[in-house]
């Protein structure tokens, strides 16, 4: 079973000197249930608008997106983010500041429900809180009634981590969730992610910029370059992929690509 | 002294619901909304219409406000809809409500002789309370029976309003209004309707700012479509006074905030008036937000830890 179907997603948008840049080419994915795939590729290579179109928080220009078999193209964002959990690479857009830690992971709590009259801390609910902060073991169920600006990066990716997976979301993004935070920071946010993960059996697609990370998470390997796919590997291929030979690959095609600019604009110079 | 304290508390409460609606829109959604000059007026033109037409003031001025909401759901519309920024859309839903209003009142100013206001009822309240609607003495000084009576009633409203607020900001909605305001992506993330947010939190504002002037035009026995002139800046002068008292506590002390800030406001100018050093009222608003926004470092470094960011920024 499928949890995520992409049907040649196409993307494109007018950069700033207003010429066009497909972000997208016809991407075709399946992510199945349960599975844990990691996606690589250079800045500009359409992770981040992919992530944005699975989200829907961009609409693609052509293709279909399917969540668990339902067609999820026209729902808005807000709709999608009852079966879609999302940790951004700031750690200032997944939480509000000047609310509680509580009052944040309440938020979370009412995802799927209509935002409605009743009380959003009940009791139930505040315990419940309590608990899953404190199964974390780092401490932030004493802090439940501070503000998330007092917390650190880190913390506040936790927090956000926590909200993103509350009602065990059908697919989890992750934007390059610990590249911004230092390195113990980073590594205790993937120590628990990866926890919360298979606690959850969650389906999750993480962009990462690590090599690192893409050989040692997830079971299947996906590099973007240019708006395509250009490699998909699972398995014991994904098993034995070794840093350094992921890095001379994405070289490879970093030279490609600086060549193709370079004759392009020399093109440029020459007949326009 | 007491006669001049008596005055200031009840226009304080009448202007605390303005107080609150900007505090809502500054603080939640974080803009100064302009549509609240406008709808000031609305509340006051659109109740006194109606009890021009003989309609019981409690009604006129209910619906007052609700005429100051759909002057908060136009500039939200603009905003969410046509995609114009925020400023942008209060300025002109404020700019067009100058006309509307005036036609709504059948032109500048209307002096209420005849009709039944609020004030006709304080007036009477006052007479069975106090057994005088004239002056009563405390402490061999005379006050008004009348403004006590003001005091009395739109203390009320303000707390009842303080209650309806606090109780509601810790419902799912109230939770989601306020992270759509605080971190519009977050909330998105996490299944609120950031759209809805906005429509709910400006509708809001503008109602209570109309509550606010609908008040005010019965207080003073007359309605003109320049009573909200210089109201957003009167409120925000109300909220950072408000912020420099409660700033990082908790939600509900931070409403309790713009109240109180809005009773302290009105007390301290009424003392400087008294001692006949002000008489420029927005103008010294006008001043107090802008020291209040840029405070020196030192005194800034002083209030840092009771002042939010928003209101030293």
């Amino acid at each position: 079973m499928t949890a995520l179907t992409l049907q040649s997603i196409s993307k494109s948008y007018e950069d700033g000197d207003g010429r066009q840049v497909q972000a997208l080419q016809h991407i075709d994915l399946e992510i199945a249930r349960g599975s844990f795939v990691i996606l690589v590729g250079s800045n500009g290579s359409g992770k981040t608008t992919l992530l944005h179109v699975i989200a829907g928080s961009e609409r693609p220009d052509t293709g279909r997106i399917f969540l668990e078999g339902e067609d999820v193209g026209t729902l808005a964002e807000h709709r999608r983010a009852a079966s879609v959990g999302r940790v951004f690479q700031d750690p200032f857009r997944g939480t509000v500041a000047e609310m509680t830690i509580e009052e944040n992971l309440a938020l979370a709590a009412c995802r799927g429900r209509r935002s409605d009259l009743g009380f959003a801390l009940s009791a139930r609910v505040r315990k419940e809180i309590h608990d899953r902060l404190a199964a974390l073991g780092i401490g932030l169920e004493q802090r439940m009634h501070q503000r998330v600006a007092t917390l650190s990066g880190g913390q506040r990716q936790i927090v956000t981590m926590l909200m993103a997976t509350w009602h065990r979301p059908h697919l989890l993004l992750l934007d390059e969730h610990t590249a911004a935070l230092d390195p113990r920071s980073a590594e205790l946010v993937l120590s628990l992610t990866g926890r919360i993960v298979a606690e959850d059996g969650l389906t999750v697609l993480m962009v990462t910029h690590s090599m690192q990370q893409a050989v040692h998470f997830g079971e299947r390997l996906i590099m973007m370059h240019r708006g395509k796919i250009t490699l998909d590997i699972s398995g014991t291929e994904k098993l034995r992929a070794q840093p350094a030979e992921l890095e001379s690959y994405f070289e490879e095609l970093h030279r490609a690509e600086l060549l193709d600019d370079s004759v392009a604009a020399l093109l440029r110079e020459q007949y326009i | 002294m007491i006669s001049a304290a008596v005055s200031a508390l009840a226009q304080g409460f009448i202007l605390a619901p303005l107080a609150l609606g900007v505090f809502l829109s500054y603080r939640i959604l974080r803009f100064p909304d302009l549509t609240v000059d406008g709808s000031f007026g609305t509340g006051a033109v659109v109740a006194a219409a109606l009890m021009i037409g003989g309609m019981n003031p409690a009604s006129a001025t209910l619906l007052g406000m609700i005429g100051g909401g759909i002057a908060g759901l136009c500039t939200a519309l603009l905003v969410t809809r046509l995609g114009i920024q925020k400023l942008l859309a209060g300025i002109l839903v404020m700019t067009a409500l100058y006309n509307i209003n005036a036609h709504i009142l059948g032109g500048g100013s209307y002096p209420f002789i005849d009709e039944v206001t609020l004030s006709t009822y304080a007036e009477a309240a006052a007479r069975a309370l106090f057994d005088t609607d004239r002056m009563l003495v405390f402490l061999g000084m005379p006050f008004s029976s009348q403004n006590l009576v003001w005091v009395l009633f739109a203390g009320a409203v303000s707390v009842v309003l303080l209650v309806l607020l606090t109780v509601f900001f810790r419902t799912r909605f109230g939770l989601a209004m306020r992270a759509a305001g605080g971190n519009p992506s977050a909330a998105r993330a996490v299944g609120a309707n950031v759209s809805t947010m906005v429509v709910s939190t400006l509708v809001l504002s503008n109602a209570l700012a109309a509550l606010s002037g609908a008040m005010f035009a019965q207080f003073f026995h007359a309605a003109a479509i320049t009573d909200g002139t210089g109201m957003l800046v009167m409120g925000l002068a109300y909220v950072l006074v408000g912020a420099a008292l409660f700033g990082q506590r908790s939600f509900a002390l931070r409403l309790l905030g713009a109240v109180v800030g809005t009773l302290l406001y009105h007390l301290i100018i009424a003392a400087l008036v008294q001692s006949g050093e002000v008489r420029d009222l927005k103008l010294v608003a006008a001043v107090v937000v802008l020291l209040a926004l840029t405070l020196p470092p030192f005194v800034r470094k002083m209030l840092s830890r009771r002042m939010p960011k928003e209101a030293v920024r």
